[in-house]
Order: structure tokens, then C-alpha cells, then sequence
């Protein structure tokens, strides 16, 4: 009955169109983000993803800077920049011989409606690498949670983390063909602080940089000056110090390719609970939750009443436990409608009552609650 | 047998040396050096520590390294340490694990801890540590000393000074609510005008700090400014301020200082 209320309550309230804000501020919210937002996965850090702000340096600037990397032997560079339109001729000639003369590099492009934007066609390369940048989903609110890692027309467009994985060895295309082609949810391990990062002129300083050798570099934006009120390239992620009504966008888009790329290096992908068994796992909790419920409520109403919240807190604080424990074991859950439909469950009781109470008088229906 | 001895021997050895490992310099704040025999070598971001080298942490400063896994090696405190001695500083040995850090929240949660944040409708950059010498402050003297407040939750402050003619800045880091600088520094010359700044960030954006600024004056010029100030100095005689205070009280009020 719990499954029918909420049902009715679903279609009724929130599948109605004119209520849809209130639908898309709830699909803003997850519960499980308390894991990210809180920092409670185990705190490690990477310096084999090597990140380098390019802040606004110029395209003459990027080619030396492309260069010093390149001597240095890492596995792969990837570009996390669009160079959409010609500028000074000396300055793309400069940055065009560094994109072809180095043979690891990664670059970038994005799918904008039903059009593809890609570097200027100046900057075409032979055999050149690319995977596409776009982190926003079919279904997928400002918050970027989930990520697709091959698409297109016969699966031949991987996403850019998905090309650095590939090429730098940490992934096969078989692997990548077969589990990334659905949205996966992004383990994140944290933000900037846990890469580490260089800002482009103390690669350009530098003599020598023994961590570059054998690691992945992305070259992306991670700020120029004053970061606190810096928000271009950033965006809404789980890792936000807020987890409900987020005011201020948290990562840059470089950082969550280096999550992204980060969770295939590791081979730890999180596996999704399906909608099924999500609902399955709810009804088996909520029939369980009900029954406890019926029974403290027949044996005295008094002390039901008075613990009714109070179990209600306890519910919904040791579900969110589990499913973070379980999002710590790599298994993602959405707790809300296991939680949502025990708590109705129990809100419920007295209307089961007057049911139960109709149902024996009409059709001599007994039950347990009387 | 004696094939598979050699053999077995040669395997302890190749096992031996990959079981060495090294650890990336993640973070470097202040500065450090490695020592391997009786060599050193400045560290910087991205370089690595291996087993035969030794760590100099100098005063203030602090840096994070990290091993093959991820786990990170922080050292704070100055002095010197050794390959086995810095894996005792993991950061991962007080960590607190996910049981204790979610009842942490709900408690804070219930006790509503983290709301009654404050909310301003206006343009706030923080408070101005700076205190003396007073902004817009005339000084003659040799020893130039330099105060501020100071903040309980505050360790390390950063202290800026710009020759405004030269552009001339330099920068120091310090503990304390002083610093102590000398007019045979090579940005001091005579005549010329200063700006200062203290902050509380090691990298600020020194376009959006506030200032205050001082002249460096002689005696002469000196004396001529508090001349200005004759009947003033004479009322504050009158009331039996010595010499001393006298000259304390024109610093403190109208920024004409001789330290």
C-alpha cells in the first residue's frame, strides 16, 4: 500500500509539469554526495596525473610549454583547450609544430547540439588523437556525477579522459568499448590539492621536472589569480563543501577529467545498483519496516506515537550510513526512495488502521494490526 | 644446486631493489634540500626522494610528500630526516575512518553546528593587519620596525614592502607580530617612498591588498617636520611629557617617527 501511496503521490506531485522545479531541485540533491562533499573515501593522492594551469597564456607560451613537457618523456599530454579561431600566424605556426613534432599528445573537442567543436583546421594533425570534453548527460542536472566514456554512431567517439586512459596503457579498447559506454558514476578522490599540479611558468622555470617522466600531464585551467572568485571552466560536482543548495561552482573541468582519468588508472569503477533492485531493496526494507511498525503500534499506540519520529531519524540515518558504506565498496545505491518510501511506511500506520478496520467490516479481512 | 643458489641469490637481489621505493615531493611550502653523502640539492615540486637521501626541512616550512600508493608523508616541522623517518609522519596514521566522520556530521547536524554562517551585503577584503608605523607615516631612522595584529587562529604571516620609486618588493615570512628591517637593505634609499602589507596568505593578490605607505626621510628633514608641531610639543611639555614620549606621541598620531 506504502508503494501505491507513494506512486500515487509521485505522479500526482511531482510528475506534474507545473510542479517540475520542484522536481529539478530534488534532482539536484543526492544523499550519497555527503561522501564527496565530506570527504569520507580514504584520502590519497595522485602524481602520476600531473595537471598544468595554462592560466591565459599565450599560444606561444603553450608551445614552449607543450615542448618542455614533451622532453621530459611522459606517458601522454592531453589538451583540455579548444583552439576554435587563427590568431597571430607566428604564434599558431609556433604551437602547430609542437602539436605535430610531439606524437603523444591528446586534444580536445565538443559536441554542441548537432554540431562538433573542434580546433581551427590550422591545427589538424596526422593521425591525431582527440576525445571529446562535453561532462553534461542526457537526465543529468548541474551536478556532474556521472560520466560516459564512448559514444557515437557505431561507439567510435571516446570521451578525453577515455583517449588519455587509452593511450597512456591504463585501459584497453575492448575494456573501454565494453564497460564505459553507459554512464558511470565518477569516483572522485578530491579536487586540485590531491593532483599534483604545476602552474605553467614553473614549467617554463624549471630545469627539470623528474615527476613529468612516465606520468600523464593535462594541460587545462585551474585559475589565474584570485581563485576564490574565479569561475570559468568550473563547475557543480559532489565535491561541493555543499551538499544542498549549491551557490558557488567547485572544480575545474580539468580536474574532473584527471577524477575521471584517475578512476580508469585504478580500475575503480563504481558498479551502479540497477532501478530494479533498487525498488526491490526498498519494498523488502519498507514491508520489514511496516510490520515492526504494526506490531509496536498494536502492542501499545501510546509509545508509538511518541517514537514514531524517532525512528523515523534512526531509518533514515542508518540507511544513509549503509549506502555509504556500500559507495565506499565501490556500489552505488540510491538510498532516497528506500528511505522515502520506509519513513511514508510508518507515517502510514494509522491509515492502514482505518483501512484494515474497512476491509473486515466489508470483506471479513483479518490482519495483524487488529 | 649451485645454479639454483646463484639463481635464488640473484632473485633476493632484483626483489631487493624494487622493494626500494621513493617518495614525489607533492607540496613545498618555504624550503628544503636533499642530502645524499655529503652533497645538497634545493628541492622543489615534483622531484623525488630516494631511500639514500636525507631531508632538510628549514624553520617554517612544510612539505608534503607522497609513495607509489598515494599516501601522503607530511613534515612540519623543522630539522632533518631520514628516508625511514619521514614514513613515519603518514598523514593516514590519525586519519579518522568513515563510521567516525559520519556520526561527526549527524551530531553537527542535530546540534545545527555548521548554520549561523555570516552573511554581508557589501564589499569586505578583510581585515588591515598593518599598525605601525601608521599609514602615510614619515620615518628617519636606521632600524625600521614593523607591527601588526595578529590572529589566534594565524601562525605564519607574510610580509610585503615595496620601494614605490624602484618597484622594488620583497617579501618575508614570519611567525611573530614584528619584523625588524635595517636602512642598509638594498631597497631602502633615503627619500624614497615605501609601501607595506601583511597578510595572512603566502601568495595574495597583491593587486587587491591594502597599503600603507611611509617616506624615508634623514634628521634633518625629520626635524623640520616636527617643527611644524612646535606648540603642540611645548603644551606637551608643559604637562611633563619627557623628550621620549614627546617624540612617541607625534609617531603614534601624525606618523612623524624617528625609532
Amino acid at each position: 500500500m506504502t508503494f501505491i501511496v507513494a506512486g500515487i503521490l509521485y505522479v500526482a506531485f511531482i510528475n506534474l509539469s507545473i510542479l517540475d522545479p520542484f522536481e529539478k531541485a530534488f534532482k539536484d540533491f543526492k544523499f550519497t554526495d555527503i561522501f564527496y562533499s565530506e570527504r569520507f573515501n580514504k584520502e590519497q593522492r595522485n602524481d602520476k596525473i600531473v595537471i598544468v594551469n595554462i592560466k591565459h597564456a599565450d599560444r606561444f607560451q603553450l608551445a614552449q610549454t607543450i615542448n618542455k613537457i614533451a622532453d621530459q618523456n611522459p606517458k601522454v599530454i592531453g589538451l583540455d583547450i579548444i583552439f576554435k579561431e587563427r590568431k597571430l600566424e607566428f604564434m599558431d605556426s609556433v604551437l602547430l609544430d609542437a602539436l605535430s613534432t610531439n606524437k603523444n599528445i591528446v586534444t580536445a573537442y565538443f559536441h554542441n547540439k548537432d554540431s562538433i567543436v573542434n580546433n581551427n583546421r590550422f591545427f589538424d594533425i596526422k593521425n591525431e588523437k582527440k576525445g571529446f570534453i562535453n561532462l553534461n548527460l542526457k537526465g543529468q542536472n548541474t551536478v556532474i556525477r556521472d560520466f560516459v566514456g564512448v559514444k557515437g554512431k557505431d561507439n567510435k567517439e571516446f570521451a578525453f579522459a577515455t583517449q588519455l586512459a587509452l593511450h597512456a596503457g591504463y585501459i584497453t579498447k575492448e575494456n573501454a568499448l565494453k564497460e564505459l559506454k553507459k554512464p558511470i558514476p565518477i569516483n572522485y578522490i578530491g579536487n586540485k590539492d590531491v593532483f599534483l599540479n604545476f602552474d605553467l611558468e614553473e614549467i617554463l622555470e624549471l630545469e627539470k621536472i623528474p615527476a613529468l617522466n612516465d606520468a600523464v600531464v593535462i594541460l587545462g585551467y585551474l585559475s589565474d589569480e584570485n581563485e576564490q572568485f574565479d569561475i570559468e571552466d568550473k563547475h557543480f560536482t559532489p565535491l561541493n563543501e555543499e551538499w544542498v543548495g549549491r551557490a558557488k561552482p567547485d572544480t575545474y573541468g580539468v580536474v574532473i577529467h584527471a577524477n575521471i582519468l584517475n578512476m580508469l588508472s585504478k580500475q575503480n569503477l563504481i558498479y551502479r545498483v540497477s532501478v530494479f533492485t533498487t525498488y526491490l531493496i526498498a519494498f523488502v526494507l519498507c514491508f520489514f519496516t511496516v510490520c515492526f511498525a504494526m506490531k509496536l503500534y498494536k502492542h501499545n499506540s501510546f509509545v508509538f506515537d511518541i517514537t514514531e519520529k524517532m525512528m523515523q531519524l534512526v531509518l533514515s540515518v542508518v540507511f544513509l550510513y549503509l549506502a555509504l558504506l556500500s559507495l565506499q565498496a565501490n556500489i552505488y545505491v540510491s538510498v532516497v526512495p528506500i528511505i522515502l518510501l520506509c519513513l511514508l511506511g510508518i507515517e502510514m500506520i494509522d491509515y492502514y488502521e482505518h483501512l484494515v478496520k474497512y476491509l473486515n467490516k466489508k470483506f471479513k479481512w483479518e490482519s495483524h494490526l487488529l | 644446486m649451485g645454479k639454483s643458489f646463484v639463481i635464488i641469490v640473484c632473485c633476493c637481489f632484483a626483489f631487493s631493489l624494487s622493494a626500494q621505493d621513493s617518495l614525489c615531493v607533492f607540496n613545498l611550502k618555504g624550503s628544503a634540500y636533499s642530502k645524499i653523502k655529503s652533497s645538497f640539492q634545493p628541492i622543489s615540486k615534483g622531484m623525488f626522494i630516494t631511500e639514500k637521501s636525507t631531508l632538510l626541512v628549514n624553520e617554517s616550512s612544510e612539505i608534503t610528500t607522497i609513495n607509489s600508493k598515494g599516501e601522503a608523508y607530511q613534515i612540519s616541522n623543522a630539522g632533518e630526516y631520514k628516508y625511514s623517518k619521514i614514513l613515519e609522519h603518514n598523514t593516514l596514521k590519525n586519519a579518522k575512518g568513515l563510521t567516525s566522520k559520519y556520526l561527526k556530521l549527524i551530531w553537527n547536524e542535530l546540534l545545527k553546528k555548521n548554520s549561523g554562517k555570516t552573511i554581508i551585503g557589501g564589499v569586505f577584503r578583510g581585515d588591515i593587519l598593518m599598525e605601525f608605523p601608521i599609514d602615510s607615516a614619515s620615518v628617519a631612522s636606521s632600524k625600521l620596525t614593523f607591527k601588526w595584529k595578529i590572529d589566534e587562529e594565524t601562525s605564519q604571516y607574510y610580509f610585503f614592502i615595496k620601494n614605490i620609486e624602484t618597484d622594488e618588493l620583497i617579501k618575508f615570512a614570519t611567525n611573530g607580530s614584528e619584523l625588524s628591517l635595517y636602512k642598509d637593505h638594498s631597497i631602502f634609499s633615503e627619500g624614497d617612498d615605501f609601501e607595506w602589507t601583511v597578510s595572512t596568505s603566502e601568495y595574495p593578490n597583491l593587486k587587491n591588498m591594502p597599503y600603507y605607505t611611509f617616506s624615508l626621510i634623514d634628521r634633518a628633514a625629520y626635524e623640520a617636520l616636527k617643527a611644524n608641531y612646535k606648540v603642540l610639543i611645548s603644551d606637551l611639555k608643559t604637562i611633563g611629557l619627557s623628550d621620549s614620549e614627546i617624540e612617541n606621541s607625534l609617531c603614534e598620531t601624525y606618523g612623524i617617527c624617528k625609532m
